[in-house]
């Protein structure tokens, strides 16, 4: 939402008294970012810090390094150990609670014998063993509680970074801490916001080279949004390129900076231009999404998230850079080139959603490719060198916004009927996808192996009604009334009968040719993100909270077990002494927490009825558990694998 | 125990949380405060913008309607309910002011307390928080916000003061009416219908 989990904006109290005073400088600083050292046992053999290319590292799969284990955001391993014959076997080996409840985005990192892990507000962060399983060393940052209204859809964080010996934590307040990765102990911390003004902070960092890459939260308190770059070695900015605004604060070249579907040169100040008046000083964009890199390329890649206000009367023009993928010089952090895949959003699409970089053949020829699951319902398949738009197809045939994307403009093709644009205060009905789009930020996964994208989505519609809102620094920008519900029934390829209204759908996705080849029907969100691995098996979880592996050819179900409580984390692999381990945070939260933790309400069903299917509640309750999966010994022993023999 | 006295208890710990916070800067733990200036604007919108803001969005607003809507909330059931409610055939009709609160209630609050005020992860039902509130308290929780912390789980609620934001202020009385609706059990979850006429 901006709903989205903290995209917020700091409500200043009132009687601004203690508040302000507090909130002042928008930054607290914890009395004590104790790092516990607690047994870290260092005749242990710590088989990690050696290597300090992030680019071979990542490589090795006994590792998972970064939020997608690689650079390239496939969520893919090479570890077959786990395989379709016998992830039936599969299960729990070890837990541990974090302590923490509300909603557990991102996914633990695996370097050597040590696992880190990050929890919602208060941002704890824990170093486990994986021999012991006991914690190694903890850090709990104080952050002023204020932060947490202003993460309007739950204090959630969706990770760490690793780079340089160092695991880069970013808390919701916005500062950035590095941590030494054997001790904990801060090594520096940097302020990339102020809360006071609705900024605040959920994304994973990234690390490229010499330095790590953070974005802000804040979409709907009408922060400008922005990336940026600090040094791994002293946390010193080295560059930040805003999403609005003026063409050298983002770092864009008017002259060398792509537009991807016309591929000549943007030309200068395109931003200001989209914008009336001053409006781009308020204009969104923020930059809460995940970061992938392409090391030949040299090129990252993210999107930027909703503009202003989501009353889009009140702002004329396409408000470039909202809604945009950008391609930058991870050095220098200029545009290479860039797309904007929603102008003017009429319904919170924000373009923030995972850049997939593959390589796959289309019409027969080899082409590096970066694919996104938009909010907005479309899956882009872009040259990702140059931006080229190759494919823009609906990845859930209910979405009904638009009738298709004009592959000579770039632009979606509107259907009157569901444009917000021109209707204060009237009720627009019937909207698919709802504002957390078919996607939001649960990642997808690919296969190199069947060429095929595992993508966990949302099937749930919306009525939008537009309304009027002023600007005040750090109160809410939203300017809109959402009720979502669940979507019609049509399903592509289901793999599996449903019975009721389903509100999620697990698709198998072909983007060299936009086609669904099966959907797996899920009476929920899939708000999890996904893993693939060479041994054919597709993880991930649901919101009731079970942990599901199923056949990357067929999507048949092969292995399900109910964690403590709904999943909105992200599923990780990992090798440890021989075994291929499979870990997953559950803790129910997030934005799909909050719209359907009360149950939605069945617009056909009449006034007030509420829909034949459960509430969320009746499934799961909060908590924050992280449970990793194995296969017994002996048949772990019996599997047959081709993994290229790991470093370890 | 009463209201009251819970109102006083909350405001108590969000007191000592304050001053425990305003403590907490360690020296030397001093962040880095980088320099953000030079980048071709404010860091914080200036007041033009807002002046465009208003411009651009100039017809759009309907100042007569807002007035309606006061008078109507003055207008409280004989009763002494503050909300007009009339349910034939499992549909609703309400009072203007209900029809008003339901629409602030949506863009302001719904994002925490959920589309129907039935609760969520974040933040509690209003259904039943407001089962034996009365109205002072409701306005003074939504004025100066909550900030809890709960000592059975170590952890803070926050509910945000709204004491600066006018649109909420100017209809904190149509947000009560379609609050206590629903926590009365008189108007079902869902999107209500407004009465014809204004009587
Ligand atoms: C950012 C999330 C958030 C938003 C937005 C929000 N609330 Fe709350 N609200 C909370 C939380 C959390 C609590 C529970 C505080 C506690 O622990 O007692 C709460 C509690 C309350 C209470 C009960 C206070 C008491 O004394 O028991 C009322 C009344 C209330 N909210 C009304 C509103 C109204 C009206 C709005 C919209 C103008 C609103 N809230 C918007 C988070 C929110």
């Amino acid at each position: 939402m901006k709903l989205q989990p903290a995209k917020g904006a700091l409500r200043l109290a009132t009687a601004a008294i203690a508040v302000s005073s507090l909130m002042g400088s928008g930054i607290v600083f914890a009395q004590n970012d104790n790092a516990d050292s607690q047994n870290s046992d260092s005749s242990k053999q710590d088989n990690t810090s050696q290597s300090t290319d992030l680019v071979q590292l990542q490589k090795d799969p006994s590792n998972w390094t970064m939020w997608s284990g690689q650079y390239n955001g496939q969520r893919y391993s090479e570890l077959d150990q786990i395989n379709a014959e016998n992830a039936g076997q599969l299960s729990p080996a070890w837990t541990f609670s974090t302590g923490v409840l509300r909603g557990h985005e991102g996914g633990p990192l695996v370097i050597g014998d040590t696992m880190y892990i990050s929890t919602p507000f208060p941002n704890k962060v824990f170093a486990l063993d994986l021999e012991t399983h006991a914690i190694k060393w903890k850090y709990e940052p104080t952050q002023n509680p204020q932060v947490i209204p202003i993460m309007c859809c739950d204090t959630v964080n969706r990770g760490l970074a690793y780079g340089d010996g160092k695991i880069f934590l970013q808390q919701a307040d916005t500062t950035l801490v590095a941590l030494d990765q054997k001790t904990g102990k801060v090594e520096w911390k940097s302020v990339n916001g102020d809360p006071t003004k609705g900024e605040s902070a959920t994304n994973a960092p990234i690390v490229i080279k010499d330095k790590v890459y953070t974005g802000i939260s804040g979409g709907e308190f009408g922060v400008r949004g922005h990336l940026t770059a600090y040094n791994v070695s002293d946390g010193k900015m080295a560059w930040r390129a805003y999403s609005t605004g003026p063409d050298d604060t983002m770092l864009i070249d008017p002259k060398k900076t792509m537009n991807a579907v016309t591929q000549k040169p943007v030309g200068a100040d395109t931003s200001l231009k989209s914008w009336g008046g001053d409006q781009w000083k308020i204009g969104g964009g923020t930059t809460w999404g995940w970061m992938t890199y392409d090391p030949e390329l040299d090129l990252l890649y993210y999107g930027t998230g909703n503009p202003g206000t989501w009353n889009p009367t009140q702002r004329p023009g396409d408000n470039k850079y909202s809604m945009t993928i950008f391609a930058r010089d991870p050095d220098t952090g200029e545009a290479k080139w860039l797309y904007q895949m929603t102008p003017h959003d009429e319904w919170d699409y924000d373009g923030v959603n995972e850049k997939i970089l593959v390589d796959q053949k289309i019409d027969g020829k080899d082409r590096k490719l970066v694919v996104h699951f938009d909010r907005n319902g479309f899956a882009y398949t872009q040259d990702r060198a140059t931006g080229e738009l190759l494919v823009a197809k609906k990845y859930d045939p209910a979405v009904n916004w638009a009738s298709g994307i004009d592959m000579k403009t770039g632009r979606p093709k509107l259907v009157d009927e569901y444009s917000t644009d021109g209707k204060v205060d009237q009720n627009v009905t019937g909207i698919c996808p709802a504002a957390l789009g078919s996607k939001d930020q649960q990642p997808a996964s690919y296969s190199p192996k069947t060429g095929l994208f595992y993508v966990p989505t949302n099937h749930v519609c919306m009525d939008y009604e537009p309304s009027k809102v002023d600007y005040t620094a750090g109160q809410p920008y939203v300017g809109s009334t959402v009720a979502m519900y669940p979507g019609p029934q049509d399903i592509v390829n289901p793999t599996k009968e449903f019975e009721g209204k389903r509100m999620g759908t697990f698709i198998a996705f072909d983007a060299t040719t936009g086609e669904i080849k099966w959907s797996v029907p899920e009476r929920f969100s899939v708000w999890s993100g996904a893993l693939a691995t060479a041994g054919d098996v597709v993880f991930y979880g649901t919101l009731e909270g079970y942990l599901k592996a199923i056949d990357a050819k067929t999507g048949k179900e092969l292995y399900s077990f109910k964690t403590p409580s709904g999943i909105i984390g992200n599923v990780n692999t990992w090798k440890y002494d021989g075994k291929q381990y499979v870990g997953v945070l559950s803790g129910i939260g997030g934005w799909a927490g909050i719209g359907m933790a009360a149950g939605l309400t069945d617009p056909n069903a009449g006034l007030g009825a509420v829909g034949g299917y459960k509430d969320l509640k009746n499934y799961t309750q909060l908590g924050g558990v992280l449970t990793v999966f194995t296969l017994p010994d002996s048949v772990a022993k019996k599997a047959h694998t081709s993994e290229k023999v790991a470093s370890k | 125990m009463t209201p009251t006295r819970q109102t006083i208890a909350v405001t108590l710990v969000a007191l000592a949380t304050w001053s425990l916070s305003s403590t907490v800067l360690a020296a030397d733990d001093a962040p880095i405060v980088n320099d953000y200036s030079n980048m071709g604007a404010e860091y914080n919108p200036s007041g033009d913008s807002q002046s465009s803001d208003k411009s651009a969005a100039e017809n759009t607003s309907d100042s007569s309607k807002e007035t309606d809507s006061k008078q109507a909330a003055a207008n409280t059931g004989a009763d002494g309910k503050p909300y007009k409610v009339e349910c034939a055939d499992g549909k609703c009709k309400v009072s203007e002011d209900v029809m008003v609160g339901y629409e602030k209630f949506g863009s302001h609050c719904s994002q925490c307390h959920a589309q129907n005020a039935e609760g969520s992860t974040f933040a509690p039902s209003l259904v039943q928080r407001l089962k034996g509130m009365d109205q002072g308290r409701f306005t003074a929780a939504v004025a100066g916000g909550v900030t809890r912390l709960d000592s059975t789980t170590g952890q803070y609620s926050v509910m945000p003061a709204w004491a600066n934001n006018e649109d909420v202020m100017n209809h904190v009385q149509q947000i009560w009416a379609f609050l206590k609706a629903r926590s009365d059990g008189e108007l079902p979850a869902g999107r209500p219908q407004q009465m014809d006429d204004k009587s």
